[in-house]
């Protein structure tokens, strides 16, 4: 049950976050934009730490490496999306990325990449994800 | 036309490398530290490419209103959440509700009109977008009968 409102509020942070990132960007710019969100958020990020005294970045030597930079996708993720953008529009963009997400998503879990067991799904599951597919499109279009 | 859709397939492929990427790091650092670092990365790398594509134009910014430099906080709300709905749920069920969550409050705020975005109406096929899009959900996230509780095979 937390875990599925943290899912949820995290939906609805993301929807905010690209309504703001939207807004700013036309005043300011994309790319500034970009970097002013993530950057006032990485201070804050930072304040938070500090302020409750959370000691566990000194584990971050054990995580490998690559894993330290996904961050940095972000940046990737968001020029694909604008070229993307101004290419097709908003609907055929956003139905993509977010079948392309759920998908490779599901693929990465049931290969058992990054060290979790593979994920073995029943059929009902996999008309689950048809459906969430299909709920997709009907909304984007 | 295709490159289009080929850039937004690359986009959501790489929303969830970093998914998974992130929820790594979260096995290791609080959550908090997680979220410190995502977005420490993303604010380079911006940077980065910011310079790469506009070069000195990047640093002319046009009329900043204050509540921009609190943009930041709803970025914290995203990976914080996201990271723990993943650690609680596993990657699938998490991006997969993340997403629903993330549409119908999409869907939401362009019918009242919120934000000061143009309103769009909700229609019929939207309601059946979302009816579709939740039976999904609970389909995938439905619990087998009779406590079949295999559904990781173990290594």
């Amino acid at each position: 049950m937390k875990g599925f409102i943290y899912a949820c509020l995290g939906g609805a942070f993301l929807t905010l976050q690209g309504v703001a990132n939207a807004v700013i960007g036309e005043h300011i710019g994309t790319w500034q934009a970009a970097t002013i969100t993530q950057g006032t958020g990485f201070v804050a990020a930072i304040l938070l730490v500090w302020l409750v005294g959370d000691r566990s970045w000194r584990n971050l030597k054990q995580v490998k490496l690559v894993y330290r930079f996904g961050g940095a996708f972000a940046a990737f993720i968001l020029f694909s999306n604008i070229t993307a953008f101004h290419q097709n529009g908003a609907a055929l963009t956003v139905s993509a990325v977010l079948i392309a997400q759920i998908t490779v998503t599901l693929v990465m879990e049931k290969i058992g990449w990054f060290g979790s067991a593979p994920l073995r799904l029943r059929p009902s599951q996999w008309t689950g994800v048809g459906l969430m597919v299909i709920g997709i499109l009907c909304l984007t279009f | 036309m295709i490159m289009g859709i080929v850039m937004a397939l690359a986009a959501g492929s790489l929303i969830s490398v970093q998914t998974m990427f992130n929820n790594k790091v979260n096995e290791a650092v609080s959550s908090q530290t997680t979220t410190a670092l995502v977005l420490g990365m993303g604010f380079l790398a911006s940077f980065c490419m910011g310079l790469v594509f506009e070069g000195k134009e990047y640093f002319t910014l046009g009329p900043m209103k204050p509540w921009f430099w609190f943009s930041g906080l709803l970025g914290i709300g995203v990976v914080t959440c996201v990271v723990r709905g993943v650690k609680l749920l596993g990657p699938s069920s998490a991006i997969s509700i993340v997403m629903a969550s993330q549409l119908i409050c999409a869907l939401w705020w362009d019918s009242v009109g919120w934000f000061g975005l143009e309103r769009v109406p909700f229609t019929l096929q939207k309601a059946i977008g979302a009816i579709v899009l939740i039976g999904g959900l609970i389909l995938f996230k439905a619990k087998p009968k009779r406590g079949q509780k295999f559904e990781r095979v173990p290594q």
